[in-house]
């Protein structure tokens, strides 16, 4: 192959390879500066009423794993008695 | 001799890169561990003196004089005192306000004769009305959390802790781009830098706000120094070669409103930038014959003190690698050791953008980590205003002229609405 169209092929090669490099370094700035998604900045939540609804959030979730513990038990429970079953 | 010189300034930008990545790691590796070094069955209350010099703040200073009357520490135990710098404004009238309606606010006004010496000079006439065992200082656009007092003195106990410092975050961040930058900034070094440091040992360091001292120490100390712009890390330095230790409080939280324009970032690192060179000067040999300060410290107190050199380095650097690479120098001969060198030194120092990551990530920021790439343009930005500083310094020390005057960051009052929504 021809040195000039060596050194053009490498020189097109390093053109593209920079410009992909600049483009996977900044795209994902440029996607959040058009469509901001970020949360923000750590909230402060000294104030009563977040303290309140972090509490009630807390509570709920809390209710909803012992709902989710209590299936599950059940569920094992049946199976043993099933296994117990086929034991005898 | 170029090559040389270049492998030197390879080699002080190894070490930065060394000393960010062992701090990313040592925090990573500490994540869930808690922030409180002082055990919860000891309750320390001493009396504190809350000091908030203000210069032209109208827009602010009653936000953080407000906090200052919702504050959960013992009413009895502490005062806040404002230092009216001169305002032109309505920051006095604002202050004398609060005042009458709060026996703890105290302000002290000082006239245009009087003041507008700057920050350390506010301070240090805070001080003589100051009546606390610990003093705290808040910046006037600062946003503390109810109980900042009590996370940040209760370190006190330990009689090895001559300061505290607490963290930052930045309130306006969804304001601009430049906000939202200084905001990772931040993260990363808070976040990461400070508490690194603050778990390794080593240097943590007071940032001049959120944060403060015991008071015999400080008066003993001198106080701030009124010639030094940097007094923050003047003062740090002082701390740690008295042999007592600064303390990094990650849960003592404070918001702050971040400069908004690229003008006035410029400013205020500029500011940052020539300080912290006045006071590598001043206490580099102190650092290095020091008897109280161990081996590891010293080195990172020696990085520190010269951080605001390494812009200038890595444009050195470039510099210097150009007649290297067109000279076809013997060292750069080496195809392999080009690579490395080029991409190193294209992007300098990189692991502060792993910092900065890291924070982000373990602050839950999932989508704040996008704009890292971005800090690219902010340290470039760095280099001009870390090399102007350094040239303006040398030709203040050479002429004999006296140091820069005191430029304030401007607050424009927008992050209150941050703080009502």
């Amino acid at each position: 192959m021809p040195l000039e169209t060596t050194s053009t092929m490498m020189f097109v090669a390093l053109a593209s390879g920079l410009v992909g490099f600049i483009l996977i370094m900044f795209l994902p700035a440029l996607f959040e500066l058009r469509n901001p998604k970020d949360s923000g900045p750590r909230r402060i939540t000294d104030e009563v009423d977040g303290i309140m609804s972090q509490a009630k959030m807390a509570s709920l979730e809390r209710s909803e794993e012992i709902q989710l513990d209590q299936a599950i038990i059940k569920k094992v429970a049946s199976i043993i008695s099933i296994l117990r079953d086929l034991e005898s | 001799m170029l090559e040389i010189i270049f492998l030197v300034l390879v080699g002080i930008m190894l070490a930065y890169l060394v000393r960010h990545y062992v701090f990313t790691l040592t925090v990573l590796k500490n994540t869930g561990k808690g922030y409180t070094n002082c055990p919860h069955t000891v309750t320390f209350e001493p009396s504190v003196s809350i000091l908030i010099p203000a210069c032209n703040e109208e827009r602010v200073i009653g936000r953080i004089l407000k906090r200052m009357s919702e504050l959960s520490y013992p009413i009895n135990k502490f005062q806040v005192i404002v230092i009216d710098d001169a305002s032109a404004d309505a920051t006095g009238a604002i202050a004398d306000q609060f005042a009458r309606s709060c026996s703890r606010i105290e302000v002290l006004h000082r006239n245009q004769s009087e003041g507008r010496r700057g920050k350390a000079s506010a301070l240090n006439a805070g001080l003589k009305e100051a009546k606390g065992e610990v003093v705290l200082c808040f910046d006037a656009d600062y946003y503390p959390n109810r109980d900042i007092v009590q996370k940040l003195v209760k370190e006190f106990a330990d009689p090895e802790v001559g300061a505290v410092q607490g963290r930052v975050i930045v309130l306006n961040e969804p304001k601009s781009l430049v906000t939202r930058l200084v905001a990772l900034e931040r993260i990363g070094g808070y976040r990461v830098d400070q508490e690194a440091r603050d778990k390794l040992g080593l240097i943590a360091q007071f940032g001049g706000t959120v944060g403060g001292f015991r008071r015999d120490l400080l008066e003993s100390l001198g106080a701030w120094d009124e010639s030094i712009l940097a007094e923050d890390t003047d003062i740090t330095y002082r701390v740690y070669l008295a042999g007592y230790r600064v303390r990094y409080v990650g849960d003592a939280e404070c918001y702050e409103e971040a400069v908004e324009t690229w003008r006035a970032y410029w400013r205020q690192r500029y500011r940052w930038s020539r300080g912290h060179m006045q006071c590598a000067f001043k206490h580099s040999w102190n650092v290095i014959t020091s008897r109280k300060l161990g081996l590891k410290s010293k080195i990172d107190a020696i990085l520190l003190l010269h951080v605001y050199y390494v812009p200038i380095l890595v444009l050195l650097s470039w510099i210097i690698s150009v007649p290297l690479v067109l000279n076809s120098s013997p060292w750069l001969s080496l195809g392999w050791s080009v690579i490395p060198f080029s991409i190193y030194s294209f992007v300098g120092n990189s692991a502060p953008f792993f910092e900065v990551g890291t924070g982000a990530f373990l602050d839950g920021r999932t989508r704040a980590y996008w704009l890292i790439s971005l800090l690219m343009f902010t340290f470039l930005y760095n280099i001009p205003i870390c090399t102007k500083a350094f040239v303006d310094l040398m030709l203040s020390k050479i002429l004999g002229r006296k140091t820069a005057s005191w430029h304030k960051t401007a607050h424009s009052g927008d992050g209150n609405s941050y703080i009502m929504s």
